[in-house]
C-alpha cells in the first residue's frame, strides 16, 4: 500500500482528490489520509509516515510553500506534490526550488493524479535506495583534488564535500557546517597566504591592496603554477582532511591570538582559530604548507527498531 | 532599498540595516569589500551611524563576514553610531562567539528587535 496524506482546507478538494485515487484503477495499491491545513499535515506526518503528500497551495495556519519547506527540514525523503490553482504558477515555481517533487494543475487533477503521483512515489524509492546505500553500506569514502589558481573551483569543492558527510549522515547539521567553515578558512589560508604567499597583514593596512596583489600573482610566475592539494577521506570514524599548498609555508607562532582583546581590531588569525575549534584536531607539518583537519565521529543518532539508523528523512 | 548581489541595504527611521545576502561565500571577497566599501558611503552620506547588520540569509559564514562586521564597526564607533546583529542562525552565533564579537554588539532575534534596541 502506497499512502497519500492528502492536504486541503476544502474538505469539497479534499474529498475530490481522494474519490480519484478511490476510483482509479490502481485503488487497492491507496492509503488515503486527509490533513485540513500544513499545521494538521505535519502532526499526522509525524505520528504515520505517508509516502506521499499532495497538497494545496493556500491554506490558513501554513500554507503549501511552508509546508514543502518543513517537510524538506525534517522529511527530506517524502515526495511533495503540490495541487496548483489558475493564475499560482509563480508560486509553483517557487515551491519546487524549495524541494516539491512536482505539481499539478487543479482542473488537470482528474487527468494527471494518478501517473503523477506514481512518478514521483517510483522516483522517491530509488532515492531511498540510494540513502540507504549511503548510510548503511557506504563505510568509507575518500577523495584528492587538485585545484589550481582558481578561486571559484573552492566552494564547489566544499559543497561537495559537505553533501558527501550529509550522505554518510557523518554529523549533524551543525556539525557539517562547523567543518564546512574550517575547511573554508583553511582552503583560503591554502590559496592566499599559502600559495600567493600574501600576508594578512597587507589586509590589515588596505584590503584593495591585498586583492590586486592576489589578483596580479595569480598571474605571475612562480604563483600561478602552483596548485592546492586536497585530499578527504569519510569513515564511519569521522573525516580526515589534508590540505597541501605549494608555498613556503608559515610559523603558526608568529599570528597574533585573535582572542586577546588588544586584537579583536586585527583581522589575522580568526580562520585559524576557527578551524581549531571547529574541528577535533588540527596539525601542520613542520614547515607549515600542508594542514590535516580531524573532526571524529560522535555517535549520536537514533535506531528505528530494525536495527538500522533511520533513513527515511525522520 | 539598496540592493546589490551581496550586501543590501534599507533605510529604517534613523537606522539603516545593512543585509548580507545568500549569495555571499568565503570566495566572493574582493567583491564584497568592493560592494561594502559602497555601504560605507551611503552610510556618510546619509550621515547615519544606527546600523542593524541583518545575517538572516546566511547558514553559516567564516572569517571573511567577521572582517566586514568589523569594517562596519570600525567606521559606526568613529562616528558614535551603534550596531546591532540580528537573525544569527546557531553556527554563526558560535562563530561570532568564538571571535568574541558577541562581546562588542547585542544580538537580536529580528530586524524589528534590533531597531528597538537601537532605540533604547
Amino acid at each position: 500500500m502506497t499512502t497519500v496524506l492528502i492536504v486541503d482546507d476544502s474538505a469539497v478538494d479534499r474529498r475530490l482528490v481522494g474519490g480519484i485515487l478511490s476510483r482509479s484503477q490502481q485503488r487497492d495499491q491507496w492509503e488515503i489520509v486527509y490533513a485540513h491545513n500544513g499545521c494538521d499535515a505535519l502532526e499526522k506526518v509525524e505520528s504515520h509516515i505517508p509516502d506521499v503528500v499532495i497538497t494545496d497551495m493556500q491554506m490558513p495556519e501554513m500554507d503549501g510553500l511552508q509546508l514543502v519547506a518543513n517537510l524538506k527540514k525534517e522529511y527530506p525523503l517524502i515526495p511533495v506534490v503540490l495541487m496548483t490553482a489558475q493564475g499560482s504558477e509563480d508560486l509553483a515555481v517557487e515551491a519546487l526550488h524549495r524541494g516539491a517533487a512536482s505539481y499539478i494543475p487543479k482542473r488537470r487533477l482528474k487527468r494527471d493524479l494518478v501517473s503523477t503521483l506514481e512518478m514521483v512515489y517510483t522516483a522517491s524509492l530509488e532515492d531511498r535506495s540510494f540513502t540507504r546505500l549511503m548510510i548503511h553500506r557506504m563505510t568509507e569514502h575518500r577523495s584528492s583534488f587538485v585545484l589550481d589558481t582558481d578561486l571559484s573551483l573552492i566552494p564547489a569543492l566544499v559543497n561537495y564535500l559537505q553533501q558527501a558527510i550529509r550522505g554518510m549522515k557523518l554529523f549533524d547539521e551543525s556539525e557539517r557546517l562547523r567543518v564546512g567553515v574550517a575547511l573554508e578558512e583553511a582552503l583560503l589560508n591554502a590559496f592566499y597566504h599559502g600559495n600567493l604567499e600574501i600576508s594578512s597583514k597587507l589586509r590589515e593596512t588596505d584590503y584593495r591592496l591585498y586583492y590586486d596583489l592576489a589578483r596580479a600573482r595569480c598571474e605571475q610566475e612562480p604563483y600561478r603554477n602552483r596548485h592546492v592539494y586536497v585530499d578527504a577521506e569519510l569513515s564511519r570514524e569521522g573525516a580526515v582532511f589534508t590540505i597541501r599548498d605549494e608555498g613556503p609555508g608559515f610559523d603558526l607562532d608568529s599570528l597574533p591570538d585573535p582572542t586577546d582583546p588588544a586584537n579583536l581590531d586585527r583581522p589575522s588569525g580568526r580562520g585559524l582559530l576557527l578551524m581549531y575549534t571547529f574541528m577535533s584536531e588540527v596539525r601542520y607539518n613542520e614547515t607549515g604548507n600542508v594542514v590535516t583537519l580531524i573532526k571524529r565521529h560522535k555517535p549520536t543518532r537514533s535506531t528505528n527498531g530494525d536495527g538500522e539508523d533511520d533513513d527515511d528523512g525522520t | 532599498m539598496t540592493e546589490r548581489r551581496l550586501i543590501h541595504t534599507q533605510r529604517r527611521h534613523a537606522a539603516i540595516v545593512i543585509a548580507f545576502q545568500g549569495e555571499v561565500t568565503q570566495f566572493v571577497d574582493a567583491e564584497l569589500f568592493g560592494e561594502l566599501d559602497q555601504v560605507l558611503n551611503e552610510l556618510s552620506e546619509a550621515d547615519v551611524y544606527q546600523v542593524v547588520v541583518d545575517l538572516g540569509q546566511l547558514d553559516y559564514f567564516g572569517s571573511l563576514i567577521l572582517e566586514a562586521m568589523r569594517k562596519i564597526w570600525t567606521v559606526v564607533e568613529a562616528h558614535g553610531g551603534r550596531m546591532v546583529v540580528c537573525r544569527v542562525a546557531d553556527v554563526s552565533r558560535e562563530v561570532l562567539h568564538i571571535a568574541h564579537f558577541d562581546t562588542l554588539w547585542p544580538i537580536a532575534d529580528t530586524v524589528d528587535g534590533a531597531l528597538a534596541l537601537l532605540r533604547e
